[in-house]
C-alpha cells in the first residue's frame, strides 16, 4: 500500500518513451559490443559494460527520482569547483594512459574528470543564466560570467591535453547559449570575429610546422605510416556492410582487428559492417528520436535552468553523435570522441546516464508543478 | 502558473525549433553518407575488405614433364622439402638460429642474412633457409620444430634430377632476373612471373618455358591486421576462389633416351660436344656438351664456390659447345673440298697425286700428317687415309671461293636454326671474306690450309652434323630440331615439331655416290683411318679430323696454355652407309689425340646404341669409348710434330698447323697397296681420267 503510494508520487512525470529510446540504444550497444570484443572468447569488457550500465542507471535514478532538481541547481557551483580541481589535478598529477594525461587515479578507481566536466558544464551554464533575472535579451557584454565559467574548465581540459573533449565542452555550452535570447547581432559578430581571427592566424601568423601540429593535434590517432589509415579502415568496414550487413560476428574488418579502437570510438563501424545500412538506419532513427524528445522536453520546461539543462543534454548527445559518426563515415577527422550509449567505456556512459537523470528530474518537476 | 513562469524563461522556443531542424538535417546528412558508402560504393568496399583479410599464397605449379621420342621419361618432378622460418613467430631468435645452424651445417650469419634479405616479404610469410632437405633432415626438423616456434618445413614440387642429364640440352632453372621479368611480364598471365620466380635459363627449359611453366595455384589464407594466420577462430567467412596449380604441358623431344644415355656414357671423360641427328628429318637424337654440369646444383641454390668453379674452368662448362663452340673442322672439311672439286669438274675421283709427305707452294711447304707420305693416292684413298697432300693439290686447283660456295650450300657459315642455346654461325673463308674482315687480299697459301679445314675455317659441331646429314640423305639440308610434340594435361597435342628443309642442294647423284663411297672406306676399308670402329651387321661411314690449336699459343690464359694447345679430335659419322638413319658428330676438344682414336670410338658407341635398341639380337651393344683417356686429365705429351718451323711462310697467319696426327699405337696398319681397293669406285662425270697439268710433285 505504501509502495504503490510512493510509486504514484515519485514516478509521475517520468518520460517513459525517452527511457525506452535510451535503453533500446543501450541494448543495441551491448549486443554490438559482444561481437566487437569477441566476447565469446574474452567476455571481460562485455560484463564490465553491463556493470557500467547498472551503475549509470542507478545514478540516473538517484538524480532523476530522489534528488530535487532545485538541490542539483544549488549544488552546481560546488560540483563545478570540485570538477575544476580534479581537472587541475589531472593536468599536474594525471596518469598517462595511451599517450595522454587523461586519467586521475584515486586508489583503485581511475576516472576521467573530463567526462564529468561535460555534465557540470551543462549545469553551470544553465545556472549562470538562471541567476540573471530581468533580462529579456542578452548582448555580448552581458555574457562575461559565462565566458569565465566555461573558459576555465575549457582551458584545464585543453591542458590535459584533450582537444576533443575541450571542443565538445565548448560546443555544448555554446549551443546552450545560442538557445538563449542572445541578440543575433552579437552572435553574428562573434562568429564573424572568430572566423576572421582563425583565418588570419592560419594564413599569416602560424608557421607551417605549427599548422601541421594543429592538424596532428586534431588527428591524434592518425597512423604515422599513413594518416587516414583508421579512417580508411572504418570506411571499408562500413561500406562492406552493404544493405543488410555481413552478419552478426561475421564482420571481417572488426573480427580480424583491421578496425582500430573498435570497441570504443569505432564501435559504430562494427555495427555498420555487420548489420549494414538497415541496422544503421535503426540507430539513426533512435538517436534522432532521443534528441527530438529532449528538445521537446526542453521547450516544455517551466524555468530557465531546467530548460537549459535539457538543451545542454540534447547538445551533449547531438555533438557526440555528429562527431563520432562523422569520424566513422570518414567526413570528420579522427578525434577520440565516443558514441554515447553505444561505445564501451564507463566514464562517458555514466556521464550520459547522469545527464538523462537530470532530464528525468526536470520532467518530474514540471509535472509536480 | 504557466503565464507567471514564462517571462522568466530566457530560452527562445523558435531557436529550439531551429535546433531540432539542424539536428535532423545533420542526421539525414550522415544517413545519406551511409547510403553512399554502403549502397552506392558497397561493392568496392567489400572488395577492399576481402583484400584486407585474405592473403594470396601462391602455390607453385609443377613444370611439365619431359619425355624422349618414344615416351621414356627424361625429366620429372618430385616434392622437395625446404626448411623455412616465419620470423614473426620466432620466440628465441638467437637460440633458434644457433640450433638450426648446428643441425643443418649452416652459419648463424648465413641464416641471419637470409632473414634480412626477406624483410620485404609480407609479414608472416615463410622465409626459405635451406632448400631441398634430405628425408633425414626433414625428420630432424619435425623432431625439433615443436620446441622452436617459427621453424617449419614447406613442400614444393621441383625437378627430380636423377643423374648427369645433359645440362645444356635440358637447361637449368634459376631465379628470374630483372630483365627477364620485364620480358616475361608482358607475355604471360598477370602475376605468373614475379621477382624470385624460377625460370628456365638454358636449353629446353628455356625454349619451352611458356609450355613447361603451367599456372601457379593460389590459396587464400585469412589473416588478421597483423598478418597472422586465422584458422582457429570459430567463425567462418566462406570460400574465396582458391585455384589449384596447373601443371605445365609435357614435352616429347626428338631425342632417343637410350642413344642419349649411351652418348653421355661414352663421352663422359671428354670435353667438347656430341650431337646425333636423324639425317632424314633433322631430328636431334643425342645432344651432349662437356664438361657437363649438375642441374641440381642450380636447383639446390648455387654457392659462390660452385659458381667460381664453373666460371674458372678453362673448358667453359656453361657454354653449349654443340652450337656455341666454333672449331676448325680439320679433315672433316675435306669432303667439302672434294665435293667442290667434283662438282666444279676440276678433278676426277680417280685422279692420283703422289704423296711424299709434303706439298710446296712458292716458299711455303705444307706437310701431310704422315711424314713418310701416302704414296700415290686417288680421292677415295685420300679421304679414307685422310691424305693431306692430295687435298693441298686439289684445293689449290679448285680455289677457295668454290670451296666456300659448296660449304655454304651445306650450311657452313650460317646458323642451323636449332634455336636451343646461343649458336655461332662459324666462318667459311673466301677471298671476299678476307678482304672484308681482315682488309688484306687472299693469298694462295691460305687456300692450302682451307682445303683441309684449317686456317680461317670455324665450324660448330651442329653445323658439321647437319652438313653430314645432308650428304647422308642425298642433298637435303634440314633445320635441326628437338621438339616432337607438346601435350597438354588433357592429352591433346598442342604443338608438334616437323622437319623443315633449309634447302635442297643441287648436287649431282654421281658426286654424292663418290663421297658416300669414300666416307664408307674411312671405316669399312682396311686402310681407313676409322676402320677400328666397325660394327657387326651394320655399316658406318664417317670422317676423322684432328684440329690443331697451335695458334692458341698467344692465349692470355697462361695457366692453361699447355692444355689449350692440344688438338681437337673430330669424328663425323653416319650409319648405315647405304640408307643412313643416324648422323653422329663428336668433337673432343683439347684432346691431344686424333679423331680416329679419340672421337671415332665415341661415335661408334652412340651408333651401336642406336642399332642395339632396334634389334638387340642382331646388334650387340658396343661400348668402351669411355675407357679412352680423358682430355682434361690427360697427361699424354703433345705430339712432337705439331710445331714445325719449317713450314711457316712469313706472310701467312701464324702457326695454323695443318696435319692430322694419329697417336702412333692406334694408327691403322695400312695395306701395302691401297690401289687394290680402287676398283668399282663411282666416278664423277666430266673429268674422268683427265690429268691436270700442274700436278708435278716436288721432292
Amino acid at each position: 500500500m505504501f509502495l504503490t503510494q510512493w510509486f504514484r508520487e515519485n514516478l509521475r512525470g517520468i518520460p517513459w518513451s525517452l527511457l525506452l529510446t535510451v535503453y533500446a540504444l543501450l541494448a543495441i550497444g551491448l549486443y554490438n559490443l559482444y561481437s566487437a570484443t569477441g566476447a565469446n572468447v574474452t567476455p571481460d569488457r562485455f560484463y564490465t559494460q553491463i556493470n557500467w550500465i547498472l551503475i549509470g542507471s542507478g545514478l540516473m535514478i538517484v538524480i532523476g527520482v530522489f534528488i530535487d532538481i532545485r538541490t542539483v541547481e544549488r549544488l552546481t557551483f560546488f560540483g563545478y569547483i570540485m570538477v575544476c580541481l580534479a581537472l587541475f589535478g589531472v593536468d599536474f598529477f594525471g596518469t598517462v594512459v595511451k599517450g595522454s594525461q587523461r586519467w586521475l587515479v584515486l586508489g583503485p578507481v581511475r576516472i576521467q574528470p573530463s567526462e564529468p566536466a561535460k555534465f557540470i558544464i551543462i549545469l553551470i551554464t544553465a545556472r549562470s543564466f538562471a541567476i540573471m533575472k530581468g533580462y529579456s535579451s542578452f548582448t555580448l557584454l552581458d555574457l562575461w560570467r559565462q565566458i569565465i565559467l566555461i573558459g576555465l574548465p575549457f582551458l584545464l581540459i585543453l591542458g590535459n591535453p584533450d582537444l576533443g573533449t575541450a571542443g565538445l565542452v565548448a560546443m555544448i555550452a555554446s549551443a546552450q547559449i545560442l538557445f538563449v535570447r542572445v541578440s543575433w547581432r552579437s552572435i553574428v559578430s562573434v562568429f564573424a570575429l572568430s572566423v576572421t581571427a582563425s583565418l588570419v592566424a592560419w594564413n599569416f601568423v602560424l608557421y607551417p610546422y605549427q599548422k601541421s601540429r594543429v592538424l596532428n593535434f586534431l588527428n591524434p590517432m592518425g597512423d604515422p605510416q599513413g594518416a587516414g589509415y583508421h579512417s580508411l579502415q572504418s570506411m571499408i568496414a562500413v561500406g562492406s556492410g552493404g544493405l543488410t550487413g555481413r552478419g552478426y560476428q561475421q564482420g571481417t574488418q572488426s573480427q580480424l582487428n583491421f578496425l582500430p579502437e573498435r570497441h570504443t570510438d569505432f564501435i559504430l563501424s562494427v555495427f555498420a559492417e555487420e548489420h549494414g545500412f538497415v541496422g544503421c538506419l535503426v540507430v539513426a532513427i533512435l538517436f534522432a528520436a532521443l534528441i527530438v524528445q529532449l528538445l521537446q522536453i526542453a521547450t516544455r520546461a517551466r524555468d530557465t535552468f531546467c530548460s537549459l539543462v535539457v538543451l545542454g543534454v540534447a547538445a551533449f548527445f547531438a555533438f557526440h553523435l555528429f562527431i563520432n559518426v562523422g569520424m566513422v563515415v570518414g567526413v570528420f577527422p579522427v578525434v577520440g570522441v565516443p558514441l554515447s550509449l553505444i561505445s564501451y567505456g564507463g566514464s562517458h556512459l555514466i556521464t550520459a546516464l547522469c545527464c538523462l537523470g537530470l532530464v528525468i528530474a526536470t520532467e518530474r518537476r514540471r509535472v509536480a508543478q | 502558473m504557466d503565464t507567471r513562469q514564462r517571462p522568466e524563461l530566457v530560452v527562445d522556443p523558435s531557436r529550439v525549433m531551429i535546433g531540432a531542424f539542424i539536428v535532423l538535417a545533420v542526421i539525414s546528412g550522415l544517413v545519406m553518407r551511409l547510403w553512399y558508402l554502403q549502397i552506392v560504393r558497397g561493392d568496392d568496399f567489400l572488395i577492399a575488405s576481402e583484400r584486407n583479410r585474405l592473403r594470396e599464397v601462391p602455390r607453385p605449379a609443377p613444370r611439365g614433364l619431359i619425355y624422349d621420342r618414344d615416351g621414356s621419361l627424361m625429366l620429372t618432378n618430385r616434392p622437395f622439402f625446404d626448411l623455412v622460418i616465419v620470423p614473426q613467430y620466432l620466440s628465441e631468435r638467437e637460440k633458434t638460429i644457433a640450433i638450426l645452424a648446428d643441425l643443418f651445417h649452416l652459419t648463424p650469419e648465413a641464416i641471419e642474412k637470409r632473414l634480412e634479405n626477406a624483410v620485404s616479404l609480407p609479414k608472416f610469410a615463410p622465409v626459405e633457409i635451406k632448400k631441398n632437405l634430405s628425408l633425414h633432415e626433414v625428420a630432424l626438423v619435425e623432431s625439433v620444430k615443436f620446441f622452436l616456434p617459427g621453424v617449419d618445413v614447406e613442400t614444393k614440387p621441383r625437378r627430380a634430377y636423377e643423374r648427369n642429364e645433359s645440362a645444356h640440352l635440358l637447361g637449368y632453372l634459376d631465379e628470374i632476373t630483372g630483365r627477364e621479368l620485364d620480358a616475361y611480364k608482358g607475355r604471360y598471365p598477370e602475376g605468373e612471373y614475379e621477382s624470385q620466380s624460377t625460370v628456365g635459363k638454358m636449353g629446353v627449359e628455356k625454349k619451352f618455358e611458356a609450355n613447361l611453366r603451367g599456372r601457379k595455384g593460389i590459396d587464400y589464407l585469412q589473416v588478421d591486421a597483423h598478418g597472422r594466420l586465422q584458422t582457429k577462430r570459430n567463425f567462418d567467412f566462406g570460400d574465396a576462389s582458391a585455384r589449384e596449380p596447373k601443371r605445365g604441358n609435357d614435352l616429347f623431344l626428338t631425342l632417343d633416351k637410350e642413344v642419349q644415355d649411351a652418348a653421355l656414357e661414352a663421352f663422359k671423360n671428354k670435353n667438347g660436344a656430341l650431337v646425333a641427328l636423324d639425317p632424314n628429318t633433322g631430328e636431334v637424337l643425342a645432344y651432349v656438351s662437356n664438361p657437363n654440369f649438375s642441374l641440381s646444383m642450380f636447383q639446390d641454390g648455387l654457392t659462390s664456390e660452385d659458381w667460381q668453379a664453373l666460371q674458372s674452368n678453362p673448358f667453359k662448362p656453361l657454354l653449349d659447345k654443340v652450337t656455341g663452340g666454333a672449331y676448325p673442322p680439320a679433315s672433316t672439311y675435306k669432303v667439302m673440298t672434294a665435293i667442290a672439286a667434283l662438282e666444279e669438274e676440276v678433278v676426277a675421283p680417280s685422279r692420283v697425286y703422289n704423296c711424299n709427305g709434303s706439298f710446296s707452294l712458292g716458299s711455303g711447304k705444307w706437310r701431310c700428317w704422315k711424314r713418310t707420305g701416302h704414296g700415290p693416292v686417288n680421292l677415295y684413298q685420300a679421304i679414307a687415309m685422310s691424305c693431306d697432300v692430295w687435298f693441298y693439290q686439289v684445293g689449290n686447283l679448285v680455289g677457295v671461293d668454290k670451296i666456300a660456295k659448296w660449304a655454304k650450300l651445306f650450311g657452313f657459315g650460317e646458323k642451323t636454326g636449332l634455336d636451343l642455346n646461343m649458336e655461332l654461325p662459324g666462318i667459311v673463308p673466301s677471298t671476299a671474306w678476307k678482304l672484308r674482315t681482315r682488309g688484306v687480299p687472299w693469298l694462295q697459301g691460305d687456300t692450302i690450309n682451307i682445303s683441309i679445314g684449317q686456317g680461317y675455317n670455324l665450324t660448330t659441331p651442329i653445323q658439321l652434323a647437319n652438313a653430314y646429314a645432308a650428304i647422308a640423305n642425298g642433298g637435303t639440308l634440314y633445320r635441326p630440331y628437338v621438339l616432337r610434340k607438346i601435350v597438354n594435361a588433357a592429352g591433346q597435342v598442342v604443338e608438334s615439331g616437323a622437319p623443315k628443309v633449309i634447302r635442297k642442294i643441287e648436287i649431282k647423284e654421281s658426286v654424292l655416290a663418290v663421297i658416300h663411297q669414300a666416307l664408307k672406306d674411312v671405316v669399312q676399308s682396311p686402310f681407313g683411318t676409322a676402320q677400328k670402329i666397325r660394327l657387326e651387321n651394320v655399316t658406318i661411314s664417317g670422317k676423322t679430323g684432328t684440329a690443331q690449336n697451335a695458334a692458341l699459343k698467344r692465349t692470355k690464359d697462361t695457366e692453361n696454355v699447355q692444355l689449350l694447345q692440344k688438338d681437337h679430335a673430330w669424328f663425323a659419322a653416319y650409319s648405315p652407309s647405304e640408307s643412313p638413319q643416324i648422323v653422329v658428330v663428336v668433337l673432343s676438344e683439347y684432346d691431344g689425340g686424333g679423331g680416329s682414336s679419340q672421337a671415332a670410338p665415341i661415335a661408334r658407341d652412340v651408333i651401336s646404341a642406336f642399332w642395339h635398341k632396334r634389334d638387340p639380337e642382331k646388334f650387340p651393344q658396343v661400348s668402351g669409348a669411355s675407357q679412352t683417356k680423358g682430355a682434361g686429365a690427360s697427361s699424354s705429351p703433345l705430339s712432337g710434330s705439331q710445331h714445325d718451323g719449317t713450314r711457316q711462310p712469313s706472310a701467312r697467319p701464324p702457326a695454323r698447323a695443318n696435319q692430322e696426327v694419329i697417336v702412333p699405337p692406334e694408327a691403322p696398319e695400312l695395306p701395302q697397296n691401297p690401289a687394290l681397293y680402287l676398283e668399282e669406285r663411282p666416278q664423277a662425270p666430266g673429268v674422268q681420267g683427265e690429268q691436270p697439268g700442274n700436278e708435278s710433285e716436288g721432292e
